[in-house]
């Protein structure tokens, strides 16, 4: 080794040529190696620069959230609430935050503050949050609790303030520590206030609130979602984190024409039947006959809407023990369909009304026409069909035909007409064609066709058998019937309200086509006065008019029936119509369908408050 | 006489205050800082601290490292000798101590702090100095009695007792605490065997490092279920060799800091995004102000910015060579080998890890990176070299 002398003369150690040598080549090949790093990093960037950018881009998008819109509301034409969406709350932890150690003397100082907070307010299970925050440091996002209601969060947040900032006398913070790394989730969950009441009629929205399925909640879909809003931070120019906050726009409300009241009647109507007596299906539908706005509209099959897959309200918890899950399923579409607009069944004599108003418009009779019923009709081939009464009702005039409710009548001036004009006629009135009610799954029904159409199916058809229909289809027919020959599409729904009660959108009652004149509506109403002046399904004092109706289902040897009652009130103008039906009811006699009828009738009325007529 | 003459003139030159690599220091230190910043800012304020949380902690070890450095750099390192045995005892007792008692601090797993009287700091960072200090003064002081492999022996059990005491917690700092004698070894010993030796164990490795990584991943796994099973090796620490070989294996797990890191080099192009503008740095690349900021200068500076420091980091070594060359003695030139030697190895390390040339182990790039013991540490032993440069000797004034 290279010597030199120091100070006192001793030798001194120092580095030798060889010994520089070495080191020289040493810092050579660590300067190449810091080059040879260089000039990867530039393959790197070359090689994959575009491809990374993308990567980094399509990242960024991952960052912003969504806020959810809240669903609107539906509500009565009176303004009552039936089906709302209330804010939830879903507790977020972060435990990168919670568990955040800024000096090593106190390691995770607000670890302690946070989690006896979580506890006092939710009475969470401490072991349980504590091995959640040991087993996930570094996470910044658990969802940890669901359905927090507001009150909930309130009280956390009342905590959480009073904690982190409480001072004592001299102004000084109480506590060190925080409570903090907790936030809440806002999410929307659909409530309906009385549970299975109108459920036919609203149908029912799910989790996701974009979507309804059934009733007015399906079918308004696109009115009561909104459309969700973000929130996305970036950096501003002065680099700090800039939150952007596109607020969520909520659905429309839904403003009913259901009046709750009526339907809380036909509801309630419908349960003591269906508490006592037997029958497949029932559907009721009340109407204003001069809007032909629907008031009420009920089926016996009920479900809670926010819990739309238990089927117990239907059909009980004993009968549905031990059923696959394809007869679940079976089940409850049937729970969910709604009877009176998605099933076809053969009207009965209700139909007769429309025979006699096409046979006035055709004039092939007038209402002094007289018919001779001899009990039934001939064929050929030794067919007969017979009139109800096998008696026959005598010579009748054209009232007396339809307050006796008189088939042979009717297939004679079925005779008069040829089928082209009889199907013409059943177009004009809405059958065979779905009448655009705003409710989703409406039936047809089958009509026949004019150019095989037989004698026989014309006879049939004239008293209401042979072809079929929906109970929306006859109610909204029977409605342009009484009210002047007007047919309106029926509406369940009036107008659509922004959240501050202003019109958006309002469906005005629309004239269809005019179906008979004024003197066949008003003969028709007389007619159906008489009727009940009879005695069928009349109320005392109030001034009524009806028409039964009884169907032979098909097959007609099973022997199963479909009842019904139309009616309405007043006579000589029309504001409300009834319409009950009730399928295979165990008693095959119309007045099944006439007492249901008079029982919602009456109370709807004693609820209008209608004078008696004098 | 011209001789001495001579001499004096080359006296004069070789020992002056060297104000460039004052300089360069100082440079790197507040590009440093800016980079922090840029780094940071978002993370500080996610987690509620203010967005110049992480920059004025920095500024403050810069600052205590300057004044260390200025302290250091004007003491004659002769004195340095009295230092030596209480640093390497200081340095055990504070690995013990960090190690075995609840003065050690964790943070992300690793138990790599000690906190003494409301000061926390790396102890591993103590050891590094420690074993310079060490490996300089034994071989100063008994290479002319002790030649060979007495003496590179006892030096290698010095320095593998703290380098033991690191492993366990932070594998870099063990490889840097290794590497320092090694070096050492290398350039003073004149036993040519010796030397071809160890040359021969660096082909090796860079040998096996290729091999390792140009192997297909389905071949590295066979070796690294074999190594999991008949070696101490865990599940976890063979799975980096994975990520090291396929970055894309497990992208959302192991994968996710290394590939993230790529993406933010990558995307830089030749001029970088501009100082502040990139989006790496926004959650996505995690420790993006310590283990992972040369993925952050390139990505804002781009190739410019990443080939600018390491052209600084170039001249701050050879400035330092210099020194050691020019060295009254042994014992100063083998104190600048010590600190070239942990500089180096330390941004060879970070800018290769980073870039996937190694596999993934944390470590800070010297000077810049976020990490308040290691900037103030660096900055002192900055200090040192220059004390070196300055010669062990106080010129008399003429």
């Amino acid at each position: 080794m290279k010597t030199s002398r120091d100070n006192n003369g001793r030798k001194r150690l120092k580095l030798n040529i060889y010994m520089r040598r070495k080191l020289t080549i040493t810092f050579g090949v660590v300067s190449a190696v810091l080059f040879a790093l260089a000039l990867y990093t530039a393959v790197l960037m070359r090689n994959n620069g575009d491809e990374y950018q993308k990567l980094i881009l399509s990242q960024q998008s991952y960052s912003s959230s969504t806020i959810p819109f809240k669903r609107g509301n539906i509500v009565d034409t009176k303004g009552t609430l039936l089906a709302y969406s209330e804010e939830v709350y879903n507790l977020i932890l972060d435990p990168s935050v919670i568990l955040y150690t800024a000096r090593a003397a106190e390691p995770e100082p607000n670890r302690q503050a946070t989690v006896d907070a979580l506890v006092a307010c939710f009475g969470f299970d401490r072991t349980d949050l504590e091995n959640t925050l040991s087993n996930n440091p570094a996470a910044m996002y658990i969802r940890y609790a669901q359905k927090l209601s507001a009150e909930d969060v309130n009280r956390f947040t009342l905590y959480q303030s009073n904690y982190n900032t409480a001072e004592d006398a001299a102004g000084k913070a109480v506590h060190k520590d925080k409570v903090t790394g907790v936030w809440f989730e806002t999410e929307y969950q659909r409530a309906y206030p009385y549970h299975e009441k109108a459920c036919t009629v609203l149908g029912f929205s799910g989790t996701d609130s974009s979507e309804g399925h059934w009733g007015i909640e399906e079918y308004y879909n696109e009115y009561l979602s909104g459309i969700n809003g973000k929130s996305y931070s970036y950096i501003n120019q002065d680099g700090e984190s800039e939150k952007v906050l596109q607020e969520a726009t909520d659905g429309y409300t839904v403003v009913s024409t259901i009046d709750w009241f009526i339907q809380s009647i036909v509801e309630e109507k419908i349960g003591a039947y269906k508490a006592e007596k037997g029958y497949k299906n029932i559907g009721v539908i009340v109407m204003d006959p001069s809007s032909t706005e629907i008031l009420a509209m009920a089926t016996d099959k009920c479900f809670d809407p926010s819990d739309p897959t238990d089927l117990s309200l239907t059909y009980g918890k004993e009968s549905l023990e031990g059923l696959s899950e394809e007869e679940l399923a079976d089940l409850q579409n049937q729970m969910w369909r709604n009877f009176t607009i998605s099933d076809v069944f053969p009207p009965g004599s209700v139909a007769k009304e429309l025979t006699v108003a096409m046979a006035l418009e055709e004039a092939v009779v007038t209402p002094d026409t007289l018919f001779v019923c001899d009990g039934g009709e001939e064929f050929g081939d030794g067919l007969v069909i017979h009139c109800h009464n096998r008696d026959g009702h005598g010579i009748l005039n054209l009232e007396e035909t339809l307050m006796n409710s008189c088939n042979d009548a009717m297939m004679n001036i079925a005779s008069r007409v040829t089928a082209a004009t009889m199907i013409r006629y059943q177009r004009l009135f809405g059958l065979g064609s779905r009448t655009g009610v705003d409710l989703p799954g409406e039936a047809t029904g089958i009509i026949f066709d004019a150019n095989t159409m037989s004698a026989v199916d014309m006879a049939t058809s004239s008293f209401g058998q042979g072809f079929s229909s929906t109970m929306i289809q006859m109610a909204s027919s029977y409605c342009s019937l009484i009210n002047g020959g007007f047919y309106y599409q029926p509406r369940i729904v009036s107008r659509i309200q922004d959240e501050n009660g202003n019109t958006v959108k309002s469906f005005e009652p629309e004239l269809v086509r005019k179906t008979v004149t004024e003197e066949t509506s008003a003969f028709l109403r007389t007619a159906a006065k008489h009727t009940v002046d009879q005695g069928v399904g009349n109320i005392d004092g109030y001034d009524i008019g009806g028409k039964t109706g009884t169907a032979n289902k098909y097959p007609i040897e099973e022997d199963q029936y479909v009842v019904s009652f139309m009616a309405f009130v007043p006579t000589d103008n029309p504001t409300l119509l009834v319409y009950a039906v009730i399928d295979e009811p165990v008693l095959k006699v119309s007045k099944e369908a006439i007492d249901l009828e008079v029982s919602i009738m009456k109370e709807i009325l004693e609820y209008r408050g209608v004078h008696k007529a004098q | 006489m011209k001789v001495k003459r001579l001499n004096l003139q080359d006296q004069q030159e070789k020992h002056s205050y060297d104000i460039s690599l004052l300089f360069v220091t100082v440079f790197l230190c507040v590009f440093g800082l800016i980079m922090v910043y840029s780094a940071s800012y978002y993370t500080a304020e996610m987690k509620g601290l203010g967005s110049s949380y992480y920059f004025r902690r920095q500024l403050i070890s810069d600052l205590v490292g300057l004044a260390g450095l200025l302290l250091l750099s004007w003491l004659p390192y002769r004195l340095y000798k009295w230092a030596v045995l209480p640093a390497y005892a200081v340095a055990i007792v504070l690995m013990i101590l960090t190690n075995y008692t609840r003065l050690g601090h964790t943070a992300g797993g690793r138990t790599r702090w000690i906190n003494l009287f409301g000061i926390t700091f790396q102890s591993a960072e103590v050891v590094k100095i420690a074993v310079i200090l060490v490996a300089a003064f034994l071989i100063f002081t008994y290479a002319r009695e002790y030649r060979g492999w007495k003496l590179w022996l006892t030096l290698l059990i010095l320095t593998a007792v703290p380098a033991a005491l690191v492993f366990s917690n932070d594998l870099s700092s063990a490889f840097i605490i290794l590497a320092i004698p090694l070096i050492m070894i290398f350039l003073v010993n004149d036993n040519r065997k010796l030397t071809v030796f160890l040359i021969f164990l660096l082909i090796l490795a860079a040998v096996a490092i290729l091999l390792l990584k140009f192997m297909s991943l389905d071949r590295l796994m066979k070796i690294g279920d074999w190594l999991v099973e008949h070696t101490p090796l865990h599940e976890y620490q063979v799975r980096r060799l994975y990520v090291w070989n396929d970055p894309t294996y497990d992208a959302r797990g192991d994968g996710y800091q290394v590939l993230q890191g790529l993406y933010a080099i990558g995307s830089g192009g030749i001029f970088g995004k501009g100082l502040g503008a990139g989006t790496q740095k926004l959650g996505f690349v995690p420790e993006a102000s310590n283990d992972m900021i040369f993925t952050i200068i390139c990505e804002e500076l781009g190739l410019f910015g990443a080939f600018a420091l390491i052209l600084l980091y170039i001249f701050m070594l050879s400035r330092m060579v210099q020194i050691a060359n020019r060295a009254d003695d042994i014992f100063g030139s083998l104190i600048v080998v010590g600190i070239i030697t942990q500089i180096a190895v330390q941004a060879v390390l970070h800018i290769g890890v980073v870039t996937n040339v190694f596999p993934n182990t944390g470590i800070s790039l010297p000077f810049i990176s976020y990490g308040g013991t290691s900037s103030a540490f660096l900055l002192a032993e900055v200090g040192m070299v220059i004390s070196v440069g300055r010669g062990n000797t106080l010129r008399k004034k003429k």
